[in-house]
């Protein structure tokens, strides 16, 4: 039996949940707002058509593309780039830096700049155990200060502090 | 056309002490940056870009000039010691370069790289310098139908020929057009797919989105890697063996010739870029050469071809992107995003009214050139070494370095979101063979595209693509762009077909 590679799907549904939310928001608006746009949809629907059915042809042939570099190397010469791969093995690493970047602004917008990218860096330094554990707190807090004296002072950006107490160095 | 007083005064611009010492800079980083693989350089410039807006406009397009040949140029010195190209732009290296070193001379190895790779921006440069004006003049009579299929041609030569597979490579340009629309309409100044968000009423801010597809997007796939590398290499030591590399480099001047030709001829056109020029190069020269025989063995003429090629690509590539405003390689787009972010619109007229600054880039070229010599020859050992830094540092201060990039520029904390949200789509887009290269420039030319698209049917109806000549020729090579590969494809399928029956 044959057994489809369903996450070939991820970036046509994005593009499709994108759509439909595009046209949910628009469908109102004038034609001449909406023309180039709705013109573009219909030409993505096309493709995507055209991809879903391509796929369905292929069945369930290797989908994951590494890198670009199809090359055809001499025997023996295949680069140490395409062996090592090109995705992320352990999605947890992955996941941990998207989420936390993600919540990022949040945590910022009430701890203020340098609470938070000190503990943004110790979390990935910890997580991707970059230094030994005794260094990695000092090492953290260390670097956002300096970014933030930085920030401040040389290019004169105005950063978020603490906004539970007053802090000092302006923290 | 050439203006001799523009020439005068481009060198004069580049010779500042601040221009020079951001060239130098951006040479440096760019050598640092291009000798570890997986940093590709056009994440580099994206990383950079956040901070070149604080720089005066030309110190920052210098800087990144200087970061674009070094890192083309450094992306060998891996690929010769360690068997690991730097960059893709240096695939091919591995070829010669690796097997030479297996032979006992990485040494001299070196020395043709660097050298192959100096001729190659320096005569590139000069081209751009002849080449550039004859571009500008061309393109100056472009009006709204024109600029409207050249954006068009741009994005289908880019789809097709940097993603695995054109029709998604297609729908990567297409949904970076249809994410360009975000924010007020041109007529009726209506919001178009913000979802409430009043930042992106202007449209979706370039920055992060970059930062996103070419910055972060790497540092997901960076993250899961031990270390980049896991070999000791093979070293040299001294200036003896380059040198003599440099003497077998320029023993090869119909090699360098016809490379710089490719080279060039291949960052002209739109999308390709180093990686295409490196393998075409070399193809080429192992055809031309009385000792095929040798190649894949290590043989000094097949480096001399791929290292030629590949910088060469770099002033190449830049021609059509300040004269069109299409860039000519994947680097190029994060280059055409720089300079608009900096408030200059490459693109026809551009050399009119920039000429000095666009023969101060060919100059600033040139002593990369320079440099490239100068700094290579004696420490490309110690810039391969770089790629021994662990991912499990780099990471954690890349996504540093791009939260602050994206947050200095516009101070708003919903561009970091933009951002991660970009570089998952980016991650994805790369996973499964669409181009995030196509992406951006959907991005880039989304506004252009648009504007031009209504003037022109307000103008003439949508029959005026078909009664301008020029309109008519780019909409004919448009096509071809999406065919000719497809053909080409479908043609190889049904050779190996053949040949596969026939044994």
């Amino acid at each position: 039996m044959k057994q489809r590679n369903w996450s070939e799907g991820i970036l046509p549904a994005i593009v499709v949940v994108y759509g439909i939310a595009y046209v949910a928001q628009t469908h109102h608006l004038p034609w001449n707002a909406i023309l180039y746009p709705y013109a573009l949809l219909g030409m993505i629907a096309l493709l995507l058509g055209i991809i879903a059915l391509r796929q369905r042809a292929r069945g369930d042939e290797p989908a994951i593309v590494r890198g670009g570099d199809s090359l055809s190397a001499p025997a023996g010469q295949q680069p140490v780039r395409q062996s090592i791969g090109g995705g992320i093995a352990n999605a947890g690493l992955g996941l941990s830096l998207v989420v936390g970047t993600f919540v990022y602004p949040w945590i910022m917008e009430s701890f203020g700049f340098v609470l938070t990218t000190g503990l943004y860096l110790l979390v990935l330094f910890r997580v991707f155990k970059s230094f030994r554990l005794v260094v990695i707190g000092p090492l953290a807090l260390a670097i956002s200060v300096i970014l933030s004296v930085f920030l401040q002072h040389v290019l004169s950006l105005n950063l978020p502090s603490f906004g539970f107490a007053e802090l000092p160095f302006g923290m | 056309m050439w203006n001799p007083e523009s020439l005068l005064l481009g060198l004069d611009l580049v010779t500042s002490w601040e221009n020079l010492l951001w060239l130098a800079l951006g040479f440096t980083t760019g050598l640092i940056v291009g000798a570890i693989p997986g940093l590709v350089e056009s994440t580099f410039l994206a990383v950079m870009l956040p901070f070149t807006i604080y720089m005066d406009v030309w110190s920052a397009v210098f800087f990144m000039t200087g970061g674009y040949v070094a890192s083309e140029a450094a992306g060998s010195y891996p690929a010769i010691l360690l068997n690991m190209p730097g960059t893709p732009g240096a695939s091919a290296t591995t070829f010669e370069g690796y097997a030479l070193t297996k032979k006992g001379f990485p040494g001299q190895a070196v020395g043709v790289s660097v050298t192959s790779s100096a001729i190659g921006t320096l005569c590139g440069a000069l081209l751009f310098m002849f080449l550039g004006p004859l571009f500008g003049k061309f393109a100056f009579n472009f009006n709204s139908p024109e600029m409207f299929m050249l954006a068009v041609f741009g994005l289908t030569a880019v789809a097709s020929l940097t993603g695995d597979d054109p029709i998604k490579g297609l729908l990567s340009a297409l949904l970076g057009l249809l994410i360009a629309t975000t924010g007020l309409d041109l007529f009726n100044a209506l919001p178009r797919a913000t979802f409430g968000f009043l930042e992106v009423y202007d449209s979706i801010p370039l920055l992060p989105a970059l930062l996103g597809l070419f910055g972060f997007s790497e540092i997901l796939v960076l993250a899961n890697r031990p270390s980049i590398i896991t070999s000791q290499g093979i070293t040299y030591k001294g200036l003896r063996a380059p040198l003599e590399g440099v003497r077998i480099a320029l023993a090869h001047p119909f090699v360098i010739l016809r490379s710089t030709i490719i080279g060039l001829l291949v960052g002209i056109i739109p999308g390709a870029g180093g990686t295409a020029a490196n393998v075409i190069s070399y193809g080429q020269a192992k055809q031309w050469s009385k000792q095929p025989e040798k190649f894949g063995k290590g043989t000094y003429e097949g480096l001399v071809a791929t290292d030629t090629s590949n910088n060469a690509v770099v002033p190449g590539a830049l021609i059509p992107t300040l004269t069109l405003g299409i860039p000519g390689s994947p680097t190029t787009v994060v280059f055409l995003a720089a300079l608009m972010l900096q408030g200059i619109r490459p693109g026809p007229g551009f050399y009119e009214s920039h000429a000095t600054q666009a023969y101060a880039i060919g100059w600033g070229l040139i002593m990369c050139s320079v440099l490239v010599m100068a700094v290579g020859l004696p420490l490309a050992g110690t810039f391969a070494r770089v790629a021994f830094v662990p991912t499990r540092i780099l990471v954690p201060l890349i996504s540093v370095a791009c939260i602050i990039g994206v947050f200095s520029a516009r101070q708003y904390l919903i561009d970091i979101q933009i951002m991660v949200l970009f570089g998952v789509l980016g991650f994805i887009v790369k996973r499964y063979g669409y181009s995030p290269v196509a992406l951006l420039l959907g991005l880039i030319l989304g506004n252009l595209l648009e504007d031009n698209f209504y003037r022109s049917v307000m103008v003439g109806g949508p029959e005026i693509f078909f009664t301008k000549p020029i309109a008519l020729s780019l909409m004919f090579l448009s096509a071809l762009s999406l065919a000719l590969p497809a053909a080409l494809r479908y043609a190889a399928r049904d050779r190996a077909a053949k040949s596969s029956e026939r044994e």
